[in-house]
């Protein structure tokens, strides 16, 4: 009597949790894909001159490169760079052999060369979105409306000295994400 | 966008110092280059991803990353998974622990003066329990290649926000849909408005709201106007949600489209009198669902109305 007692128990319990089973279980979910911000664009037109530069000297570019947001969505523009294979950039005035520093800005103007400082427009090899102060002057890349454009300043600090004498290449990269 | 300077320096010693000249040449001549990037998606939100799966967008919701060459010469792109920076995170995802669970295919190809790639994304999902229901985020930079004579370069951060279903797929399930459709303008900022007055959106915009199928089937399409906290979208920072103080209608909402079909969709905004208003920012969202899929596919398309 016992043991059929033990087993009934046994069997009231098993069935209570596998309808708990039943009852708990969750059914997948449906996949859902949603676009929330279309089309990104970027373009730039214009010039960049630094012309020739002596070593250990700051050279704003002559003229500006204007970067419009064609896409169809609001945008914020970041910089970054590529090192030339053997200089090395900074984000401070060059102290050394082979290193420079290269700044920029947004702005409607020419912008004075102190008007750039390395806190707010030294580029580096890091992608640094723009902010109300990071590469700005009278303009910034934060959230520019579609259509809008920038004109874009460049500082060259040049190495205080360099051994090279093959011709080098300095790489600015301007990438737009939403918002 | 890339520009190059093209740097050389020659040296010059004598007992103290060595003087560097350096000569950076104008390669970038007026109207001697312009161009660009384009790419169809800047934020995607998925939902219910389960885990031990591997998706791609194309399948899962017919929508490649359309990347086209807006330069005037040929370029290179990289297509390339990034782990986003906490600054670059949306909506209280967290980073992609690891960069295989994304890729893009074909990763790298060059591009023809105007011309679009599809570029299918892909996301890998590891079979781990500890994922149920976390939420991440990747970015996939599409770059064009600074190349020799080749002084312009741009690039586009794609967000792909998704998270993952609290238990496994079925076995069997292979979850398809088609979101083959394009709603213009993406974003829409109306000024100016005056409350009391019911304003038409396309006379405001100049131009009527339009959705069209750009698959080769027919398409069941359901609009809806969602608030940011029923969507897939934050407010940003100044704006209040538009549907709690406004009032949005558009018509028509439920349709079909033939292949290639195009729908104009009309609009009337109206902020009532009497609420203290002026100089209040709003925004709301206008999804429109290809419905009847076993993947619920939508696009959004923004809407910023400044009361004067």
């Amino acid at each position: 009597m016992q043991k059929t007692l033990r087993t009934l128990v046994v069997l009231t319990v098993a069935l209570f949790f596998s309808t708990c089973k039943v009852v708990w279980a969750i059914n997948p979910a449906t996949i859902s894909v949603t676009v929330t911000i279309q089309n990104l664009s970027v373009s730039a037109t214009g010039p960049i001159a630094f012309g020739t530069v002596t070593a250990s000297s700051e050279t704003v570019s002559g003229s500006a490169s204007t970067v419009t947001n064609d896409g169809n969505v609001t945008e914020t523009y970041s910089l970054s760079l590529t090192n030339p294979a053997t200089w090395v950039a900074v984000q401070a005035a060059p102290s050394a052999a082979e290193e420079y520093a290269l700044l920029a800005q947004f702005n409607s103007g020419a912008p004075t060369a102190a008007s750039f400082t390395y806190a707010n427009h030294a580029l580096s090899t890091t992608s640094v979105a723009s902010s109300a102060t990071k590469f700005a002057g009278n303009q910034t890349g934060l959230s520019v409306a579609a259509s809008a454009t920038r004109s874009l300043w460049f500082r060259f600090n040049a190495p205080t000295s360099t051994a090279v004498t093959t011709q080098q290449t300095i790489t600015v990269t301007i990438t737009a994400a939403a918002g | 966008m890339q520009s190059t300077w093209n740097v050389q320096q020659r040296t010059k010693s004598n007992l103290n110092s060595i003087l560097v000249f350096a000569f950076i040449y104008l390669f970038l001549l007026p109207n001697v280059w312009a161009g660009g990037l384009r790419c169809s998606i800047g934020e995607v939100v998925i939902s219910n991803l389960k885990i031990g799966q591997t998706y791609s967008l194309k399948s899962l919701a017919n929508l490649p990353l359309s990347i086209t060459n807006t330069d005037n010469k040929p370029v290179t792109v990289l297509v390339e998974p990034l782990i986003p920076s906490e600054g670059e995170l949306r909506q209280g995802a967290s980073p992609i622990p690891d960069l295989t669970w994304a890729s893009a295919r074909p990763d790298s190809f060059v591009l023809a003066p105007q011309q679009t790639k599809a570029v299918e994304l892909i996301l890998t999902i590891p079979d781990n329990e500890a994922l149920f229901s976390r939420k991440f985020q990747v970015n996939f930079w599409s770059h064009t290649l600074a190349q020799v004579g080749n002084l312009l370069a741009y690039g586009l951060n794609s967000r792909v926000i998704f998270t993952i279903d609290q238990v496994r797929e079925e076995p069997g399930v292979v979850p398809t849909g088609d979101l083959s459709i394009t709603f213009l303008p993406a974003e829409i900022t109306l000024n100016k408005i005056k409350p009391g007055h019911e304003y038409r959106v396309e006379d405001l915009l100049h131009r009527p709201l339009v959705i069209q199928n750009t698959s080769n089937k027919k398409l069941s399409v359901e609009l809806q106007m969602l608030s940011p906290q029923e969507s897939a979208t934050t407010l940003p920072q100044g704006y209040a949600d538009l549907l709690s103080s406004g009032v949005l209608k558009l018509s028509p909402t439920k349709f079909t489209l033939e292949p290639g079909e195009k729908k104009s969709i009309s609009g009337t905004v109206l902020f009532p009198k009497g609420k203290p208003l002026n100089g209040k920012k709003f925004m709301c969202v206008i999804s429109a669902e290809v419905v009847n899929l076993s993947v619920q596919t939508q696009i959004y398309s923004r809407i910023y109305a400044h009361v004067k």
